[in-house]
């Protein structure tokens, strides 16, 4: 009885440490398969969760110079075109899923040719990978290769160290989707000497009473992304808030500068392709390992009126499209 | 054609919201979380879309700009917005038209204050005195450059303007600001904020007065002229904005104001006129889910005016009119000279409920759509204007669509209709279509075309002025012709818009051919009477071909220094008909109605931490204001300087600002009418706040 309750503790341990993301990463790079792929691909196939310009754009920005300088040839096809998906399976030697949905499909497939995930957030990735595999390291090891859309906290709160000086409280809102990551974004301000206030938002009470007394007392403001339903309906409430006690936001999205947050780091359409068709190339060579790309690229983009309304200086160096991340 | 029933279609839109599910309790964040488009641009379309995919030309005057501004009334801010053209009737009655000549009520723009429509049922035109809308009371204001009826209904004919207040949520504690100056000008405001519970609350009142024009004494087309001008105004208002959020989803907007203005009406001839107005104006929003959100909208407006004048008795129509006989000596027969043929007092009102239900979708990958249904009731009363039925009101069902499909990477195509149907009249539909072509991310070109209707206001179709003795007409002011058709507008424009985030640059613009027909105005027939040949008659009288380009380019380098730039050309063509008479029919050319160039720039710079320096320059060319047919004309143009320097002080929680506004420095120029003399305006304020 003993023994299976010290089995079972282990294993819970064991299964709470494989899927904190920090652990995650490290065992990945320990364990990850070196590439056995064939160093040579002739036919690409990108699955779309959407048939919307944003997802094509994307397309055409990664094959935009393989018709100059590759002999690529590849295909597009959109994720509910199931019966065209399994045709073209078989020959093709790489998969480039755009989106959650698209990741879903072809992740169920558990096909035998290299798979990148773009458009993906570190959130649906692993519920796609413990829904499919198991868990990440599984998922990795099955030549899975996600290159997360979520650019990481850290270069967050970078980006606001260079742009606010002498700040100490930093407040963070919260909602359920990270509900269970609260000590994260606790440690993540703490290791800058810098005081966390943590706000998780209860969507069915008065938005506005949970957000006051937390922007009030903080130097900046620091939504995380949520469900749609929280970003969309927080987001207002939290910058007329931020602008009465003048205190700057920063976002996550260039939607969120547009509608008043001081300024975004986020992955552009431009950064992900960059990155996707990094990946692609370096698939291609003998030691790639499979592992969760963070986003390599950022760009990072302010609102004038804002800074002006603030009276803040925003450095020239920081303003800048599509960039390697030196945040 | 039968449409359905609005009782029928508000159930279905009511059913709707209560059953569809809030939160899907999914806590996975996927890229569509992130891209969460949140409220940007609404007012073209009603629904939420960036500048580069709106089926129109917008121009938005932020709170950046309004500071910088040297704006001192909410009008002069629309000098800021190309093709506008602002213009003083008298000192207290300004006009604000887009393109078209104004004339005295500027009849053909939606205005909205937070979605609340505020022009008013009887002329159809706005009181912006009547307001009580402070510069410091504006978050931001949207102005659709363009016809936007597809979205906003008739009166949205020429132009749309909605003007968002800030929020309760936007500032905090107490501000109080006074303002003193040259020709009369005194203000007050006080406005507070704080929170009631769950309930957030900002409270505002104004007391502005000022003396109006000087008279006007020199020479005007080699005549020397004394036009006694007497046009101040004092105005009281109280506003109330209320804001609960009673969870994420839901947020419940309550509003409420209260005014008085006592003014003067008319041009070149004055009485006056007492302005008393209240709203109430209620506005859910819900967000259903991630795909929808729903809007009601329920507001009440009502405006009562109260004319004074010294009134005319029998005896002194008799011996200041010349009368023809044998009237003349029926007339002087009459025992009781004093009585009255025209009333030194009448009271008028202007009364208008407001339900509008609508709602967004973003169910589908590349479709937003918008569907709305709205029912008024306007009712408006004057014995002046209407003395034989004295009460006039007319219901207005309409229902609304705007469709955006973005085709692919390059293409946004979009294509709006309204169908309005007032009480007892004919429906009609207007609709918009445009093409957006994004080239690169820098250049957007907008293809558009537009048909609109405006149906004519409760006056233009009504209006039956006349005094009268014992029922016989001694002067029959103006009818209105018994067919008044809708006006019409067809136009068509080419946009552009280029953003240039390393020059700092933004361009917007716009090219346009615009067709109106069937304009209502005035004409005159023979009329027999004791006073008059001849009697004013409401019609459709003008037509009018409007070409041109306009563009606006704003520079912000940093948050130190803003250029706005803005220029409009305008050519027009074609007729009014000014009198139907035996002889033949007397059309007036339009050709001078418009200014043909005006042009604005603004500059702002923040010289030191909270010192701000701004300079305008405004620029409008010769135009001849083509309403009275009389020696009205106006041949010079004029332009003006304004400089503005603000300083701001913090102490603690509190601060105070000082500041200066000298508006037309050097010569005089004449504002519309040649007798509208604009004189150097100097405005010293202090504001104070505390939080």
């Amino acid at each position: 009885m003993n023994g299976y309750k010290l089995k079972r503790g282990f294993f819970m341990t064991l299964r709470r440490a494989v899927c904190s993301p920090r652990v995650a990463l490290f065992l990945v790079f320990l364990f990850a398969p070196i590439n056995s792929y064939s160093n040579k691909f002739d036919h690409a196939l990108f699955i779309l969760s959407k048939d919307t310009p944003d997802y094509k754009k994307i397309v055409n920005l990664v094959t935009s110079d393989w018709k100059k300088s590759k002999s690529y040839g590849y295909m597009i096809l959109i994720d509910d075109q199931s019966a065209e998906i399994d045709k073209n399976l078989k020959t093709s030697d790489i998969i480039i899923t755009l989106g959650t949905s698209a990741a879903d499909k072809i992740l169920a497939k558990k096909t035998a040719q290299p798979v990148i995930n773009t458009l993906i957030t570190q959130s649906a990735f692993k519920s796609l990978a413990d829904k499919h595999y198991g868990n990440i390291p599984k998922a990795l090891a099955s030549g899975v290769n996600p290159i997360l859309l979520d650019q990481p906290f850290e270069r967050r709160l970078n980006l606001t160290r260079r742009l606010i000086k002498n700040m100490t409280d930093v407040g963070v809102m919260i909602g359920p989707s990270n509900a269970n990551n609260q000590s994260f974004y606790t440690h993540s301000i703490e290791e800058l000497n810098l005081k966390p206030k943590i706000l998780l938002i209860d969507p069915d009470q008065n938005p506005i009473r949970q957000l006051d007394p937390v922007i009030k007392s903080s130097d900046v403001f620091i939504p995380v992304a949520d469900s749609h339903l929280i970003n969309v309906t927080t987001a207002k409430w939290i910058l007329q808030l931020a602008y009465r006690h003048r205190v700057p936001v920063i976002g996550y999205s260039a939607n969120y500068v547009a509608a008043g947050a001081l300024a975004s780091v986020y992955s552009s359409p431009q950064d992900v392709s960059k990155q996707t068709a990094e990946l692609i190339d370096s698939l291609l060579t003998k030691n790639h390992k499979n592992q969760m790309h963070l986003p390599r690229y950022c760009t990072v983009k302010f609102n004038k009126t804002v800074a002006w309304h603030l009276n803040l200086e925003i450095p020239r160096d920081l303003e800048k499209n599509t960039g390697r991340c030196d945040l | 054609m039968k449409y359905p029933s609005l009782k029928v279609a508000v159930w279905v839109m009511i059913t709707y919201i209560f059953s569809i599910e809030v939160f899907a309790h999914n806590w996975v964040i996927t890229e569509e979380d992130l891209f969460a488009e949140i409220d940007s641009v609404t007012g073209v379309t009603h629904l939420k879309q960036d500048l580069e995919q709106v089926p129109a030309a917008i121009t938005i005057i932020d709170r950046r700009t309004i500071e910088s501004s040297t704006a001192v009334d909410l009008v002069d801010l629309f000098r800021l917005v190309p093709g506008f053209q602002v213009y003083s009737v008298h000192a207290n009655r300004t006009g604000v038209t887009y393109h078209a000549p104004g004339g005295e009520y500027s009849r053909r723009l939606e205005v909205k204050i937070d979605g609340r429509s505020v022009y008013e049922s009887f002329f159809s035109s706005v009181e912006w005195n009547t307001l009580g809308v402070d510069l410091d009371d504006i978050e931001y204001i949207e102005v659709v450059r363009g016809s936007n009826a597809p979205a906003d209904g008739s009166n949205a004919f020429l132009a749309s303007i909605n003007i968002v207040t800030r929020s309760p949520l936007t500032e905090k504690g107490t501000q109080v600001k006074f303002s003193y100056g040259n020709q009369g000008v005194q203000r007050a405001s006080f406005s507070h904020v704080s929170q009631f519970g769950d309930l957030a609350s900002r409270a505002t009142l104004g007391i502005k007065n000022n003396d109006g024009f000087e008279s006007f004494s020199g020479l005007h087309l080699g005549e020397d002229k004394f036009i006694p001008i007497d046009d101040g105004a004092e105005t009281v208002t109280v506003r109330y904005h209320g804001l609960w959020t009673p969870n994420a989803t839901d947020s419940i907007d309550i509003q409420l104001g209260v005014g008085e203005t006592e003014t003067a009406i008319g041009y070149d001839a004055y009485f006056d006129r007492t302005w008393d107005n209240t709203y109430q104006h209620l506005s859910w929003k819900h967000i259903a889910n991630d795909w929808s959100d729903i809007e009601l909208i329920l507001y009440h407006n009502s405006l009562d005016f109260i004319d004074e004048s010294d009134g005319i008795t029998l005896s002194r129509l008799i011996n200041n009119h010349q009368i023809s006989e044998p009237y003349k000596s029926i007339l002087e027969a009459e025992p009781d000279q004093n009585q009255w043929i025209v009333d030194p007092q009448y009271f008028q009102y202007s009364d208008r409920w407001d339900a509008e239900l609508r709602s967004n979708f973003y169910k589908w990958d590349n479709v937003r759509l918008n569907l709305g249904i709205a029912s008024r009731y306007d009712s408006v009363k004057s014995k002046q204007a209407f003395p034989i039925k004295d009460e006039i009101s007319q219901k207005t069902n309409r229902g609304y669509s705007n469709l955006e499909w973005t085709a692919n990477d390059q293409w946004t195509l979009n294509y709006g209709q309204i169908i309005e149907k007032p009480s007892g009249k004919a429906s009609s539909s207007s609709y918009r279509v445009a093409a957006n072509y994004q080239s690169s991310p820098s250049h957007m070109f907008r293809f558009a075309s537009n048909s609109s209707y405006r149906f004519p206001s409760i006056l233009e179709s009504n209006q039956n002025t006349f005094y009268d003795y014992n029922g016989t007409v001694i002067n029959y002011v103006i009818r209105a012709d018994s067919e008044v058709n809708n006006e019409r507008l067809i136009s068509h424009e080419i946009g552009y818009i280029g953003s240039f985030p390393e020059q700092h640059i933004n361009l917007d613009v716009r090219i346009f051919d615009e067709s109106f027909s069937e304009i209502i105005g005035q004409r005159r027939e023979p009329y027999d009477s004791l006073t008059q040949d001849r009697i004013n008659i409401r019609d459709n009288t003008d037509n009018i071909q409007l070409k041109g380009i306009e563009w606006q380019l704003k520079y912000r380098p940093s948050h130190k220094l803003l250029i706005d730039l803005n220029h409009t050309y305008l050519e027009i063509e074609g007729n009014s008909l000014y009198a139907n008479l035996p002889s033949g029919d007397i059309y007036k050319s339009h050709k001078t109605s418009v200014p043909k160039d005006m042009f604005n720039v603004l500059l702002n710079y923040q010289a030191t931490n909270d010192w701000y320096l701004s300079a305008s320059y405004h620029y409008k060319s010769a135009y001849d204001p083509n309403v009275s047919g009389s020696d009205s004309k106006l041949e010079k143009s004029f332009s003006r300087l304004d400089l503005k320097t603000a300083k701001r002080w913090f102490y603690g929680n509190n601060w105070i600002e000082l500041s200066l506004v000298a508006q037309n420095l050097g010569d005089d120029y004449a504002d519309h009418y040649f007798y509208n003399i604009f004189e150097s305006k100097y405005i010293l304020g202090i504001k104070m706040g505390s939080s």
